[in-house]
């Protein structure tokens, strides 16, 4: 009975991350279909949207929107440094060491995000107000709409600009066939280097959006970004719309498992979930974004 | 001088590894490094353990560091709470972590591409979170005190020291095993299924349970590697085994060189004392570590020790061939010179009864397969001749490859039955098809980069030998003796194919008509019943052709059976006894050569209409 | 037009191409025929820039294009349609068609990228009630519809096609025929890579016979249909010779 009383409040804290999951597994797929590699640096795109929000907002005082825009502007550009410089003189090479390139350059980010912000936790104020509001008994905060509407925001914007826009096209295009892409006109390094930024645009935001409740530290996006990476291969590694309700279910799952088992195995829990989906259905909920060829 | 005696060239190397061993607490006796050497040491056997799965099967872990975390619990829990003395304690962690790792690898590894790499990074989480929560079994954060030191006959492992030869002894004969291993039979199947896992399973290596049994190895290295460690340092901290250091592993394996046993070595000595000797630096050690990794990525990828000695060698002797193709033209037709007085190797092991060319040896029967709603072959049913060459024609996309890609099991027919020998194969993997006795080429070169040229012939004769893991790994006598066979049998099929010159060079430097033949060789060592050759002579020139040609008709009268899918009719309607015309996945014809090539329809499906 | 001086081609250490020399005019059809195998493929992609281990000279409207990059050759108007269609087959016709215009949308309106399409699907009755669709669903000789539209939306100043007539059905293989010789009345500058020898005969100006990575043949398409030697390059020489 207990339980069912508190699953409002579950629900509303797992959408909270699931958000949070669901971005960062976005920018996951985002840059498996321009590449086929996994980029582990998504997560440090996670912590340094939250560490430029810190800095932009408290040490240099500037005002909530303008910090917002200016941290997701930073984290974009690293993005597409990061491809650039790491990515792009090797990709020719096999997959899995482009995936253990993103892991060297994910090392040396968290070094420097040490170096530059210290190993001490810190805090970012909400966007507005603290006062929780009641909703069907769960405890919500304003915080916590913040975090819905900015990700709705920004899926919807995702969505449009991949079915609308020339350039979401094109990289769609290019995931889906990079020689066709190349005979159409398309640069497909540039296509390539637009996914990356944009993943860390995304990466960005989901950090900048989550740091007000919990504690910032240079090493935040590590746990959020491999659940992230949990929530991509839960809804189909690759697959957008999979990536979205993968976050949002794990998320909840998540939460709502920490209330009836124990708290302590929270992390136990969206792990398990990563084991059982590779196990059970390895093309996750909704499949793979592109079909494996033999 | 190393040249001429290769087969000895890693002896010496273990005679002056052992040396070193020995004389460096002699040479250094700093109780400091001599800590930092058992750490090497014992980074050194989850490494080598980790390199065989990375670098010859292809296949990244990122949960070694909690494979090594289980060996080293599961050895303090049971010593120390339940009494059990060290050694059963080590071999009941290596079981267990073997067990985890096959339930891990079976599900994950029968798939292809990374998704060992998702499963133990989540892996690697859990078991971290599991051994920080139950702290009342594993004492939690705060880690497990009170290991006892290892004892042997009395004598007890109690100082840096004396460990220090322990760690050390199993260290070596990690390296000595997996040696012994890269060498053999599984080796070479292991590095085949890394270059190209369908061509691996046609030469008949049995990919999947490969890549599970190598796992689950290297698992158990890392395992007993955990298990010294806990009772050296006499407590253990779940710190140690997070998932940062399965990346490190990983990164130690990348720096010594993905495939080389040395390597290893180096990999571990390097990142090993890097931190001690970065001591000062410790704010910038992520930094300059992180740096490491991602230059060395991305300008040695084959790793410093591998990456290093090939510049050294490519700038020591200039490449006889540096002009990539141009060689085929010129050498060619001296080359292809006619085997004569070669040792005859087709058909050397061949049958000694002579059968009527009318008996079939491959009978499909009304088989269809689709791809996504199109029908690449619908309703086909011919022979194979036994002793005859059937030679399998059509139009680009008439589904001739899609036919031996059923016939060799890489595709199953969506309808139908395909009888090799009389006996149904159509539900077979590849590697068992092999077995039966049926080798292909293929119709793009699938030549195994990776490995030698005498390699390559040697991993072909995968599905006639029987070497398997513990008898390589181990020297035993049986091995050699097969070995022996192998090696001489692959050197007697490149001399065949005038390539014996070239046994020792990698694959991938012969020219395109010199890795047509290679391919020729590889299917053939194993003298099978039935070859399969997809496109042998598309892009050679003609004297090229014809050498080929009078190659397929020796293997005739030899006793093989040849199905043979070509385009160029010139070499189909010279050697063939049989054609069989394919268009749109149907069958529109099939007779003797003249028959086919006075077909209307054939003329209509070659030529195309006017319009 | 088009001019290819000894162009060299190399795979992995073979030659695919053995100094390849070819010219295209303004307004001509032309086409490249040989069995598989011979290079026709790997000419085409030299030519597209996708292909670059090569040597030779490759010249497009008066420029050295040896060096460009694949979408600079897009924007001179040298397209290919390549083979086995190559659509996008997620998307949807629309968007396949869409993205041929790739180069010249950036300075079209919305409105007018729809007109454009509208346009285009006038040429081809068959695709009008799938624009919606999503192309991987479509029949071959749709698909073939949809690749050859695509690469009109890149308004050409040379198209080439590579094999238009692969895997499809005689019937659909005389439709596809039938597209191209209505663009040849227009105009159209072509560059036909075919196996089905003569059917591309048929309806090309000039033709160049392609062997193992030779030009062996060329000369008016006419005259080239009734030579006893491209019988020969397809289905065997006599056997005793």
């Amino acid at each position: 009975m207990s339980i069912l009383d508190h699953l409002p409040q579950f629900i509303v804290s797992g959408l909270t991350t699931g958000s949070i999951y669901a971005l960062i597994a976005l920018g996951f797929c985002i840059i498996h279909n321009a590449t086929g590699i996994v980029n582990f640096t998504q997560v440090d795109f996670v912590s340094l949207g939250g560490l430029m929000m810190y800095t932009l907002l408290l040490s240099l005082g500037l005002p909530l929107i303008l910090a917002f825009v200016l941290a997701v502007v930073a984290v974009t550009v690293v993005g597409g440094l990061v491809e650039r410089l790491a990515i792009r003189p090797a990709r020719s090479r096999a997959v899995i060491i482009l995936i253990f390139i993103t892991i060297g350059v994910s090392i040396l980010m968290r070094g420097i995000f040490k170096i530059l912000w210290g190993k001490n936790q810190m805090g970012v104020p909400h966007f507005s107000s603290e006062t929780p509001i009641t909703f069907f008994g769960a405890t919500i905060l304003p915080q916590n709409l913040w975090i819905f509407l900015i990700t709705f925001i920004a899926v919807v914007a995702l969505q449009f600009f991949f079915s609308r826009s020339r350039i979401g096209k094109a990289m769609r295009a290019t995931s889906f066939n990079p020689r066709a892409a190349a005979l159409m006109g398309v640069n497909v390094n540039r296509m390539i280097l637009f996914s990356f930024a944009l993943s860390g645009a995304l990466g960005a935001v989901a950090g900048i959006i989550i740091v007000p409740i919990t504690t910032l530290s240079y090493e935040i996006g590590v746990m959020l970004g491999l659940k992230g990476f949990a929530a991509a291969v839960l809804g189909g590694y690759g697959n957008s719309l999979g990536a979205v309700i993968g976050g949002l279910l794990l998320g909840v799952l998540e939460s709502v498992g920490a209330g009836v088992i124990s708290s302590t195995y929270k992390d136990v829990i969206a792990f398990s979930i990563l084991l059982l989906v590779l196990f059970i259905k390895p093309s996750g909920i909704l499949g793979y974004g592109d079909t494996e060829r033999l | 001088m190393w040249k001429r005696f290769p087969k000895y060239r890693s002896t010496v190397a273990l005679f002056v590894l052992a040396a070193g061993i020995v004389g460096f607490p002699k040479l250094i006796p700093n109780p400091y490094y001599l800590n930092v050497a058992n750490i090497i040491g014992l980074n050194t056997i989850i490494v080598v353990g980790l390199n065989l799965l990375v670098g010859y099967a292809g296949q990244v872990s990122l949960g070694h560091a909690a494979f090594y975390g289980i060996g080293a619990y599961i050895s303090a829990i049971l010593t120390v709470t339940y009494g059990v003395p060290s050694w059963p304690a080590l071999i009941v962690a290596a079981s267990v972590t073997g067990l985890i790792a096959l339930i891990i690898g079976i599900p994950t590894l029968k798939l292809r591409g990374h998704y060992l790499v998702m499963a133990t990074l989540g892996f690697n989480l859990i078991a971290n979170i599991i051994i920080v929560q139950c702290d009342t079994v594993t004492g939690g954060p705060s880690g497990f005190p009170g290991v006892p030191a290892l004892s042997l006959g009395g004598w007890t492992f109690d100082t840096d020291e004396k460990m220090y030869y322990l760690i050390w002894l199993f260290a070596f004969l990690a390296i000595l095993l997996a040696l012994n291993l890269a060498g053999s039979r599984v080796g070479r199947g292991l590095k085949a299924l890394h270059g190209n896992e369908s061509a691996a399973s046609c030469v008949g290596v049995p990919t999947k349970t490969y890549k599970v049994k190598i796992f689950v190895l290297s698992a158990v290295f890392a395992s007993v590697a955990g298990s010294l460690y806990a009772h050296y340092l006499s407590f253990v901290s779940p710190k140690t085994f997070d998932i940062f250091f399965s990346v490190e592993l990983v990164t130690m394996v990348i720096v010594g060189g993905m495939g080389s046993i040395w390597g290893c070595l180096f990999g571990a000595a390097f990142l090993t004392s890097l931190p001690n000797v970065l001591h000062s630096f410790d704010e910038y050690k992520d930094i300059f570590y992180g740096l490491i990794l991602v230059v060395i990525l991305l300008f040695v990828p084959e790793g410093l020790i591998v990456g290093v000695a090939q510049r050294w060698r490519a700038s020591r002797t200039a490449r006889p061939k540096d002009q990539p193709g141009l060689e085929t033209d010129q050498a060619g037709p001296r080359d292809l010179a006619p085997p004569q007085e070669k040792v005859n190797i087709v058909g050397s092991f061949a049958s000694q009864v002579q059968i009527a060319p009318c008996e079939p040896i491959l009978r499909i029967q009304n088989v269809f397969r689709g791809f996504g709603g199109v029908m690449a072959v619908s309703e086909v049913s011919f022979d194979i001749l036994r002793g005859a060459i059937t030679a399998m024609i059509g139009p680009n996309g008439a589904g001739k490859t899609t036919i031996i890609n059923l016939i060799c099991g890489v595709y199953r027919p969506s309808h139908g039955t395909i009888l090799f020998q009389n006996r149904s194969i159509e539900r077979l993997q590849p590697y068992q098809i092999a077995r039966l006795g049926l080798a292909r080429t293929f119709q793009n070169l699938q030549i195994f980069d990776n490995m030698t040229v005498l390699e390559n012939v040697m991993v072909g004769l995968h599905a006639k030998t029987n070497n398997e893991f513990l008898v390589s790994m181990l020297h035993l006598p049986a091995f050699k003796r097969e070995e022996t066979q192998i090696r001489q049998r692959a050197m007697d099929a490149l001399a065949f194919f005038n390539l014996e010159n070239h046994a020792d060079i990698p694959a991938y430097q012969l020219s395109f008509g010199q890795q047509k033949r290679l391919e020729m060789a590889r299917a053939l060592a194993p003298n099978p019943q039935l070859i399969l050759l997809d496109e042998p002579v598309a892009g050679l020139n003609m004297t090229e052709s014809l050498e080929i040609a009078e190659l397929i008709l020796k293997m005739r009268s030899q006793g093989i059976s040849v199905l043979l899918v070509e385009h160029d009719i010139n070499v189909v309607m010279r050697i063939s006894d049989k054609v069989v015309v394919l268009n749109y996945g149907i069958k529109i014809a099939e007779g003797s050569p003249h028959e086919v090539q006075t077909n209307e329809d054939v003329l209509s499906a070659y030529l195309g209409g006017a319009v | 037009m088009l001019r290819i001086e000894s162009l060299c081609a190399y795979y992995r250490g073979n030659q695919a191409l053995k100094g390849v020399s070819l010219e295209v005019q303004q307004g001509e059809v032309v086409s490249l025929i040989g069995s598989n195998g011979a290079g026709k493929t790997t000419l085409l992609n030299c030519i597209s820039g996708l292909h670059t281990d090569r040597t030779g000279e490759i010249w497009f409207r008066e420029k050295d294009v040896s060096r460009a990059q694949p979408h600079d050759l897009v924007m001179l108007g040298l397209v290919q349609v390549p083979e086995n269609r190559q659509l996008f087959g997620p998307m949807t016709v629309e968007e396949n068609l869409q993205m041929g215009a790739y180069l010249r949308s950036g300075k079209m309106t919305g409105v007018m990228l729809r007109k454009e399409v509208d346009r285009l699907l006038e040429r081809f009755p068959a695709l009008r009630s799938r624009r919606k669709q999503r192309a991987g669903t479509l029949s071959g000789g749709e698909q073939q519809m949809v690749a050859i539209g695509r690469g009109l939306m890149s308004d050409p100043r040379l198209l080439m096609l590579d094999e238009p007539s692969l895997g499809l059905a005689p019937m659909i293989v005389q439709e596809i025929f039938s597209i191209i010789k209505q663009l040849q009345r227009e105009g159209c500058t072509i560059l036909l890579v075919e196996q089905n020898a003569l059917g591309a005969l048929s309806l090309s100006d000039r033709a160049y016979l392609l062997e193992t990575g030779r030009l062996t043949m060329s000369g008016q398409s006419s005259t080239l249909i009734a030579d006893k030697r491209i019988r020969r390059a397809y289905l065997g020489h006599d056997l005793e010779t």
